[in-house]
């Protein structure tokens, strides 16, 4: 890879930046020093407007573009940066991207470079899965403000809510709004999907870790899950020889050396302790006190 | 600006103020000793691998017609049923006379990965059944199972009737497809093979998130906002901060066991079907001529209780009991209504059989 790095390093951090300018300028533009209770109350409630009015564009065009999910817009939150400029400048970053990776590879690190095509693509199809997702729950919020304005506007002239209560309104109208969304195939098709494209990035880098880590000599999931395996197929042959000793041997008590160190440890309460004689007496059942060690409790002939 | 709803500035500057006050206020409150659970006096009797079944100690002799085992589901800790000296089932159940014995499956790791659904219903809680049934002269026992416990529970009484002298389901999914499960319809298109063969064991963390985004703006915002208005009073605090460390305080899923549960349960529904195998085995519900009671959470948003009500359909059990509790799925344990209740109506029951 001589290659020098291309433009999508600028265009990435050229998202970046704006991104988090346009942020900081949000946070506070029109702040001033002293200004008084009145206006910071307005400018609150000129906030809330903005928000209500990206809200309603937003079912608007959700309306207008059905069945097909609308692009999702960012709120006022993100000043100048409009959806469209962060789709064109994702993409963008995509396309120089690929084009940057898609040269056929060759040489020793060819297969390394194959990996990071494939990597890089299914990152993509993530972020266009995350976007999808993201448009959805867009779509639950501008409904479940819509229902709360519904809601409030039936609402007496002189019946002033309390943020309180206008809070758990909102709550209420958005988890309506949610759990009907959540329970669309729709939502299903998509949650779905975007699962399963984390699952394959996921398992995309583990890969790529894997062969650094063998390089080292270090060893990977794939050995520490053969080493578990094997384990568990020990643990049913040791069950199993331990019902089959049971069937054959009498008397086994039904405690194991590791239930008699527990409850020695258990003794914490002293009534818990005469309770326990209680118990004993009244079952006729051994102590885990009393009980053999290194003998299987199982007094069963039965199994697994 | 025009809003739908008349605004007054001042009062809500002044509500603001006065919440921000009792946050400032309330914030001893958190410097206040770790909450703990699980506390009813118990020794353990069994252990193998990560589990531990527990006896719990009674001030006085059960009276009960047969040792009662709970098998609460792999999801979260079993001590729900224990949280609190009054918010406890297992306490309840003592005093009403029964001799109670709990499976703490305990939190899986690495080594656990291949624990399939044939070595915790087969395997650990056949064996934890043959453990009391060897205290309590070989009687065959009462079994009462928690949500994926009752699943479990049911799968098991199937297959060893002749254990099981009578069973309870509570907050059990039979049919995974009926009602509104959001699990359930959430989990139809997700590769779960592809899932478990990354993950290995499924983190708590992730199996937190995703119920906490079935109800994501009660369960993620709005109680933490509620909170506030227990701070000043300490004991609230306490029982918030004990639901909040139960909550968050959940194993991990052995990768193979979830991976069998999510596929047959969750998304082939092969329980209600009848297809259900575990080892060389069929589960047939069809079979089950126990006793059997039922109950289940008229406002349960993890089990819908279509779901849960589903079993009565599917057995052959003559004698077949539904009991609904008017609460949530944790509100089953935890509420002063479950406490009056959910143990004597289980008690009453049993003690008829």
């Amino acid at each position: 890879m001589t290659r020098p790095a291309p433009d999508f390093l600028d265009a990435y951090q050229s998202l970046l930046r704006d991104g988090w300018e346009t942020w900081l300028r949000q946070v506070d533009p029109k702040a001033t020093p002293g200004m008084d209770e009145k206006a910071a109350v307005a400018r609150m409630l000129e906030g809330i407007d903005d928000y209500t009015r990206w809200l309603q564009s937003n079912i608007a065009s959700a309306a207008k573009a059905a069945p097909d999910v609308p692009a999702w817009t960012p709120p006022p939150a993100f000043g100048r940066l409009s959806g469209d400029d962060v789709q064109q400048r994702f993409q963008a970053w995509v396309h120089a991207t690929r084009e940057w990776l898609g040269d056929a590879a060759a040489g020793p690190n060819a297969a390394t470079h194959a990996d990071q095509q494939a990597l890089f693509e299914a990152l993509a199809d993530l972020a266009a899965k995350q976007q999808r997702y993201q448009a959805l729950l867009g779509q639950v919020q501008a409904r479940g403000l819509a229902s709360l304005q519904q809601r409030m506007a039936g609402k007496g002239k002189s019946d002033v809510p309390t943020m309180r209560s206008l809070y758990d309104t909102w709550v209420e109208v958005a988890e309506e709004a949610y759990n009907d969304a959540a329970l669309s195939k729709e939502f299903r098709e998509t949650y779905g999907a975007l699962a399963n494209a984390q699952v394959r990035v996921r398992t995309m880098q583990q890969d790529l870790f894997a062969r650094v880590g063998e390089q080292m000599g270090m060893p990977g999931r794939g050995d520490i899950d053969a080493l578990s395996r094997s384990i568990q197929d020990m643990r049913r042959e040791i069950a199993s020889l331990r019902a089959q000793v049971a069937a054959v041997t009498p008397g086994v008590k039904p405690a194991s050396p590791s239930a008699k160190k527990s409850a020695a440890q258990m003794k914490l309460a002293p009534k818990a302790a005469s309770a326990k004689k209680k118990a004993t007496r009244k079952t006729g059942a051994a102590s885990p006190s009393k009980t053999k060690s290194g003998k299987t409790p199982l007094a069963s002939k039965a199994g697994r | 600006m025009e809003l739908p709803f008349p605004v007054d500035p001042a009062r809500l500057h002044e509500e603001l103020a006065a919440f921000q006050r009792k946050v400032v206020d309330g914030l001893g409150a958190w410097q206040q000793r770790p909450v703990s659970y699980g506390s009813t006096p118990r020794e353990a009797v069994y252990r193998e691998d990560k589990l531990t079944l527990w006896h719990f100690r009674s001030e006085k002799p059960p009276t009960g017609n047969a040792p009662l085992l709970i098998c609460y589901a792999l999801v979260n800790t079993p001590w729900m049923v224990d949280l609190q000296d009054d918010r406890s089932l297992v306490r309840n159940l003592l005093a009403q006379g029964e001799d109670v014995y709990l499976i703490d499956w305990g939190f899986p790791d690495a080594a656990d990965r291949w624990l399939d659904l044939e070595d915790y219903i087969l395997g650990y809680l056949d064996r934890c059944v043959d453990v009391i049934r060897a205290r309590h002269s070989g009687e065959a026992l009462n079994l009462l199972g928690i949500c994926q416990g009752g699943t479990f529970s049911l799968c098991y009484t199937a297959l060893h009737p002749e254990k099981v002298r009578n069973l309870i389901t509570m907050v059990t999914p039979v049919d995974f497809h009926a009602g509104d499960s959001m699990l359930s319809h959430w989990a139809r298109n997700i590769d779960i093979d592809a899932m478990v063969q990354s993950f290995g064991n499924i983190p708590a963390e992730l199996m937190n998130h995703v119920f906490l985004t079935l109800k994501p703006w009660r369960l993620m915002q709005q109680k933490y906002v509620g909170m506030v208005d227990i701070l000043d009073k300490p004991a609230e605090v306490a029982n918030f901060l004990r639901m909040e460390k139960w909550i968050f305080d959940s194993p991990d899923q052995a990768g193979e066991a979830f991976r069998r549960f999510t596929t047959d349960f969750f998304q082939a529904n092969k329980l209600v079907k009848g297809q259900m195998v575990l080892g060389d085995q069929r589960v047939d519900l069809a079979t089950l001529t126990k006793p059997i009671l039922n109950i289940y959470a008229e406002q349960d948003h993890l089990v819908p209780p279509a779901s849960s009500r589903a079993l009565r359909d599917a057995i052959g059990s003559a004698d077949y009991t539904e009991l609904a509790f008017k609460g949530g799925h944790i509100g089953i344990y935890v509420s002063g209504r479950a406490q009056r209740e959910v143990p004597p109506a289980i008690h009453d029951w049993l003690r008829a059989r």
